[in-house]
C-alpha cells in the first residue's frame, strides 16, 4: 500500500498531494495533521488553503520539497538566522515578480514556514538597502500619507542622526 | 504589490496588504541608516520602525543590553555628548530609550565605519586621523567592532568585519614592538601602559608568550640554567680520604646557594611582573610554572641523577625536597601578580614536579632498606657460623692427634686382633671417650653462646636503619598530591613491616631454632663432667632463659619503635584495626616469639627432669632407704634429695620477670608434676627399710617445702600430690610388728587425698623392706583375707 499523501488544496480548488515530510515544513500543517490524526496518517488527507492561489501554492511547495531535509536553525536563535546570509538556491528561487515574492511572503507568514519568510523578507531588505524615502515610494508602489508638519518633524529627527 | 503596509481595519490575509507581523520581519534586516529612510515613508512603516522592539534587539546585538544600566538608576541620556570612543558605556536599560541611544550610536560611529568600506591606505582612516594615542585607537576599533554587528549588508558587514580585524593585527603587532622597546630599556611604566591596551584588547595570551619568551627563554642559558656550564658534580665533595674506594658528601652549601638563586630569580621576575601586569593576567603563575616545571626539573634530574653515581642518592632527594620546601619557598616574596595565595600556588608546583622523583625515591629507600637489613643479618649470622666453627676446630685439634691414633690403632687392632685383642679393647675405649669429650665440650661450648644466636645490636642497627629512613620519607608527609601522600604513608608501613620480617623471620626465628637445637641435643650424662664443676644449674636452660629475656627486650624494643615513630607522628590512620598492617605484621611477630619460647621451654624442662632423674638414677644408693643396721641417718634429706632440690632451686625461677607470667606459671606447674611422677617412680624401684623411712621421709618432707616455698599459683593443683606423698612415706615407718596397723593406714584411700588408687598403694607398700614378713597380715587388713588363710579343706 503506498504512503498515505497530505492533499492540499489551493484557493481555485486545485489538489497537491505531497508527502507528510513535505507538508510539515509548514508549522501549520504539521499541527493540523497531528492534532487530528494522532496515531499517524492512516489515508489520505486534505487541508484546504483557502487564501493561497495555485501558482502561489506550487512554489510553496516546491520550496518545501526542495528544502525537505534542510535543518534550520532553531526558532529562538534570532542571532543565527539574522546573520546567516540568503541561501543560494533560496536567491535564484525568489527571482520572481514583487506580486509573487509579496505572495509566497504572504503564504509563508499564514502557513508558518519561517525559514522560507525569512528568505523573502532578506530580500525584500535587500531591495530596500541604501534607497532614499521617495525611491522607496516608488518601488514599494506606496502612497505618502504624512502630513507635512508630520514629515518636517520626521525628517528633523533622522537629520540629527545623520547629521555629523 | 500591496497598496499599503499593514492596516488593523484589514483582514489577516489580505494580498494587497503586508501584515505587521511580515514588516517587521522585513525590519530587522534593515541597518539604522535603511531603517531611518523606511520610517519617511508612510505612516504604517513609520509605526514598524518606532516599535522599541526592534531597537532594543539591536542592542542585544551588540551585547551592550544585559550589561546597560537598569532605568531604577535614573540615568539621563546626554545627546550632546557624543564621543565616539564613549559612546557605548553608559547604556540604560530602557524600552522606551533604545531607539534614541542606538540612534546616538549611529551618529557617532557610522561615519568612521563607512569610511572602512572605501578603499583607503590604512594611515589615511580617519579613525587614525581623529584618534592618535593607542589607547583611543584600541578603543574606537573595539567599538567599530561590535559596530559591525548591527551591519547586515552580507557584503558590507564581511568586508568591514575583515578589514577592522586585519587592522587589529597590524595595531597590536605594533603595539607588541613598542612594548618590546620599552621592556628591553627596562622602562616598565611604558611597558605597562602597553600590556593594558593589549590586555583590553584580549591579547592575554600573546603578553603571556611574549613575557615568557623574554624572561625565560630568552635567559636559557644565564646563571644557574646555564647547562653547559652547570657541573653537579661540584655539588657532591669527596670525602678526603687516602683509601681507594671515594664516598661522597652532599656540599651544602652548594645546594643552599642554589636553592637561594632560584628564589632570587623568582623574586626578581616577580617584581618586573608586578609593576608591569594587573592581576588579569597570571604571568607569575605561568612564568612560576616553566621555571619549575621545565627549568628546575631538569635542573634538579642532573642533581639527582649525578648523586645516584656518588651514592648519595637516598639523602640527596628529601634533602633536596626539604630545601625547596622551606627555604626556597620561604624566601619568596610577595607577589602581587599571582595574589594571596602564591606561595602554596608555587608549592603545588614543585610538588607536581618532584613527583616521578619522589615517586621513584621511595621505591629505592624500600629496596636499600631491605637490602641493607638482610645484609647485616647475613653478616652477622656469617659470623657466628665461622665463631661457632673456629672454637669446634680449636677443641678438635686437640683430638686431632688422638683420632690419628685410633685410626692407626685400629690397623693395629686388625693386625694382632687375636693376641691382644683384650687390652686394645681397653685402650680404644678411652680414645673414644675423648673424642666424645670433646664433642661435648663443643656442645657445651655452642651452649654457651646460645646467648649469642640473638643479637640486640643487630635489632639496634636494622631499627636504627629504619629511623633513618623513616625520617627520610617524613620529609614528603606534607605532600600536596594526596596520591603520592598515601604512598609515602604505606612505604613507611612497609618499611615497618620489612623491620619486623628482617628481625622476625630471618633473626629470631633462625636463633630461636639454632637454639632449640641445641638444647635438644643437650644430654645431661654426656656433659656431666661439666656441668658438674659448675654447680647445679641446668646450664642450657639458664642459657635459654637468657634468650628469653633478650627477644622479650627485642619485642619491647620493637614496641617502643612502633610507638615512637608510627603511633606518635600519626603515621597509623586506623590504631586498632584490622587495615592497619604494621600492628598485624607486629602481632604476628609476638606470636612467634611466644610459641618459641614455649617449644624451648618445653625441651627445657625435659632437660631439667632428665638431669632430676639422672641425679636419681646414679646416686641414689641403696642403702639410704634401706641402711644397714644402725648407720647413716641423714639430718634434713639424703644428699640425693638435697641435689635434687638444689637443681629445681636454681632453674625454677629463671624465668620469672623475664616473660609472661602465665607462661611462667605453666612453666613452674609442669615441673611440679613431672618431679612428683619422677619421685613416685623413684619410689616404686627402691626398697625401704623402716630406719631408712626416716631418710625418705625428710627427703619428703624436703620436695614438698621446696613445692610449697616455690610454687605461687595453682597450689590447688599441685600441694595435695606432695602432700600425698609424704602420707606415703608414713607407710614405711610403722614398725613391722604393727602390720595390722600398716594395713589399715595402706586400705583408707582418703589418706592420700585420693592422689593415688589402691593399685598404686599397693605396689608402695611392697616396697617395703619386710613385706614378705608383713604381707600376709597387711593384706590381711586390705582384703579381709590373706592367701595364707585358705586352706584346702
Amino acid at each position: 500500500m503506498p504512503e498515505p499523501k497530505v492533499i492540499i488544496i489551493s484557493s481555485d480548488d486545485e489538489k497537491f498531494p505531497v508527502d507528510v515530510k513535505v507538508a510539515e515544513k509548514s508549522i501549520l500543517m504539521k499541527k493540523m495533521i497531528e492534532d487530528l490524526n494522532p496515531d499517524g496518517l492512516e489515508e489520505d488527507f486534505e487541508i484546504p488553503t483557502p487564501n493561497v492561489r495555485s501558482t502561489v501554492l506550487a512554489k510553496v511547495i516546491e520550496w518545501c520539497t526542495h528544502h525537505k531535509n534542510t535543518v534550520f536553525p532553531d526558532d529562538d536563535d534570532e542571532d543565527a538566522r539574522k546573520s546567516a546570509p540568503v541561501d543560494e538556491w533560496d536567491k535564484n528561487f525568489l527571482k520572481v515578480d514583487q506580486e509573487m515574492l509579496y505572495e509566497i511572503i504572504l503564504a509563508a507568514n499564514y502557513l508558518n514556514i519561517r525559514p522560507l519568510m525569512d528568505s523573502g523578507c532578506k530580500i525584500v531588505a535587500e531591495m530596500i538597502r541604501g534607497k532614499s524615502p521617495e525611491e522607496l515610494r516608488r518601488t514599494f508602489n506606496i502612497v505618502n500619507d504624512f502630513s507635512p508638519e508630520e514629515e518636517a518633524a520626521i525628517r528633523r529627527e533622522n537629520e540629527w542622526a545623520e547629521d555629523r | 504589490m500591496a497598496q499599503v503596509i499593514w492596516n488593523p481595519d484589514i483582514d489577516v490575509y489580505d494580498t494587497h496588504v503586508i501584515p505587521l507581523p511580515v514588516a517587521e520581519n522585513i525590519a530587522k534586516y534593515l541597518c539604522v541608516q535603511d531603517l531611518l529612510a523606511f520610517g519617511e515613508v508612510s505612516r504604517n512603516t513609520r509605526k514598524t520602525v518606532d516599535n522599541p522592539k526592534l531597537w532594543v534587539s539591536k542592542l542585544k546585538e551588540m551585547g551592550l543590553w544585559d550589561n546597560a544600566y537598569p532605568t531604577s538608576e535614573k540615568r539621563r541620556i546626554n545627546l550632546n555628548d557624543l564621543n565616539p570612543l564613549t559612546c557605548m558605556n553608559e547604556i540604560i536599560k530602557s524600552t522606551k530609550a533604545a531607539k534614541v541611544q542606538v540612534l546616538k550610536i549611529y551618529k557617532c560611529l557610522n561615519s568612521y565605519y563607512s569610511d572602512l568600506i572605501l578603499h583607503k591606505p590604512y594611515d589615511k582612516l580617519n579613525i587614525f586621523k581623529d584618534f592618535q594615542t593607542p589607547e583611543d585607537q584600541a578603543t574606537i576599533l573595539t567599538n567599530l567592532l561590535v559596530y559591525n554587528r548591527i551591519d547586515y549588508d552580507p557584503h558590507s558587514s564581511m568586508v568591514i568585519r575583515d578589514k577592522i580585524n586585519a587592522l587589529f593585527e597590524i595595531f597590536e603587532n605594533a603595539l607588541l614592538r613598542e612594548l618590546e622597546i620599552h621592556y628591553d630599556l627596562q622602562d616598565y611604566a611604558k611597558t605597562k601602559r602597553f600590556v593594558k591596551i593589549l590586555t583590553q584588547l584580549k591579547n592575554e595570551q600573546t603578553l603571556i608568550d611574549f613575557f615568557l619568551q623574554k624572561s625565560v627563554f630568552d635567559n636559557e642559558e644565564i646563571g644557574i640554567f646555564d647547562f653547559d656550564s652547570f657541573d653537579p658534580s661540584n655539588f657532591y665533595k669527596a670525602s678526603s680520604s687516602e683509601t681507594q674506594d671515594m664516598s661522597f658528601q652532599i656540599d651544602f652549601g652548594m645546594f643552599e646557594n642554589m636553592i637561594d638563586s632560584i628564589a632570587n630569580l623568582f623574586n626578581y621576575e616577580s617584581e618586573i611582573i608586578d609593576s608591569i601586569f594587573s592581576q588579569e593576567i597570571p604571568m607569575m603563575y605561568k612564568v612560576a610554572e616553566e621555571l619549575v616545571a621545565n627549568r628546575l626539573s631538569e635542573l634538579f634530574m642532573a642533581l639527582i641523577d649525578k648523586s645516584k653515581e656518588s651514592k648519595l642518592y637516598l639523602q640527596t632527594v628529601p634533602y633536596l625536597y626539604e630545601l625547596l620546601v622551606s627555604r626556597f619557598i620561604c624566601k619568596l616574596s610577595k607577589s602581587d601578580n599571582a595574589g594571596p595565595s602564591y606561595h602554596q600556588l608555587v608549592r603545588e608546583l614543585v610538588d607536581m614536579m618532584y613527583e616521578s622523583f619522589v615517586a621513584e625515591y621511595m621505591r629505592e629507600e624500600l629496596l636499600a632498606f631491605k637490602s641493607s637489613a638482610s645484609h647485616s643479618i647475613d653478616r652477622w649470622r656469617e659470623s657466628l657460623s665461622r665463631r661457632e666453627e673456629e672454637t669446634s676446630k680449636s677443641i678438635l685439634k686437640h683430638v686431632k692427634v688422638e683420632t690419628k691414633h685410633d685410626f692407626l690403632s685400629s690397623f693395629r687392632k686388625v693386625f694382632t686382633i687375636n693376641s691382644q685383642s683384650n687390652n686394645n679393647e681397653t685402650e680404644e675405649e678411652e680414645k673414644s671417650y675423648s673424642e666424645i669429650q670433646a664433642k661435648t665440650i663443643i656442645l657445651s661450648e655452642n651452649l654457651k653462646s646460645m646467648n649469642q644466636v640473638l643479637s640486640i645490636n643487630i635489632v639496634m642497627d636494622i631499627l636504627g636503619d629504619a629511623k633513618i629512613a623513616l625520617q627520610r620519607l617524613l620529609n614528603f608527609r606534607e605532600y600536596t598530591i594526596a596520591a603520592l601522600k598515601d604512598d609515602v604513608l604505606e612505604t613507611i608501613q612497609e618499611v615497618f613491616i620489612n623491620v619486623i620480617n628482617s628481625i622476625g623471620d630471618e633473626h629470631l626465628r633462625l636463633g630461636f631454632e639454632t637454639a632449640l637445637k641445641y638444647l635438644q641435643d643437650y644430654n645431661p650424662s654426656k656433659i656431666k663432667p661439666n656441668s658438674s664443676e659448675k654447680g647445679t644449674a641446668i646450664e642450657p636452660l639458664v642459657v635459654f632463659c637468657e634468650l628469653i629475656n633478650m627477644a622479650d627486650m627485642i619485642i619491647q624494643m620493637i614496641d617502643i619503635f612502633y610507638k615512637e615513630e608510627m603511633l606518635h607522628k600519626h603515621i597509623i590512620k586506623h590504631e586498632n584495626s584490622v587495615l592497619n598492617p604494621a600492628l598485624q605484621n607486629k602481632k604476628k611477630l609476638e606470636g612467634l616469639v611466644d610459641t618459641y619460647v614455649a617449644d624451648g621451654l618445653n625441651v627445657g624442662i625435659n632437660v631439667l627432669m632428665s638431669e632430676v632423674e639422672n641425679t636419681f638414677a646414679t646416686e641414689l644408693k641403696k642403702s639410704y632407704y634401706n641402711p644397714p643396721e644402725g648407720s647413716l641417718v641423714f639430718d634434713g634429706g639424703t644428699d640425693v634429695a638435697r641435689k635434687v632440690v638444689n637443681i629445681l632451686e636454681d632453674n625454677f625461677d629463671l624465668l620469672v620477670g623475664c616473660t609472661d607470667k602465665s607462661i611462667v606459671e605453666v612453666y613452674q606447674q609442669e615441673i611440679a608434676e613431672r618431679l612428683f611422677q619422677v619421685v613416685v617412680k623413684t619410689l616404686k624401684n627402691t626398697t625401704i627399710s623402716v630406719t631408712g623411712a626416716i631418710n625418705l621421709i625428710s627427703d619428703l618432707n624436703l620436695y614438698y617445702d621446696f613445692i610449697i616455698n616455690h610454687v605461687k599459683a595453682n597450689k590447688r593443683m599441685i600441694f595435695p600430690l606432695f602432700q600425698a606423698l609424704k602420707k606415703v612415706g608414713s607407710i614405711y615407718l610403722i614398725d613391722g610388728s604393727d602390720s595390722k596397723a600398716i594395713g589399715k593406714l595402706v586400705s583408707d584411700l582418703s589418706k592420700f587425698n585420693g592422689i593415688f588408687g589402691q593399685e598404686e598403694i599397693y605396689e608402695f607398700v611392697q616396697r617395703r623392706e619386710d613385706w614378705l614378713l608383713v604381707r600376709k597380715d597387711v593384706e590381711k587388713v586390705m582384703y579381709g583375707l590373706s592367701l595364707g588363710d585358705c586352706t584346702i579343706i
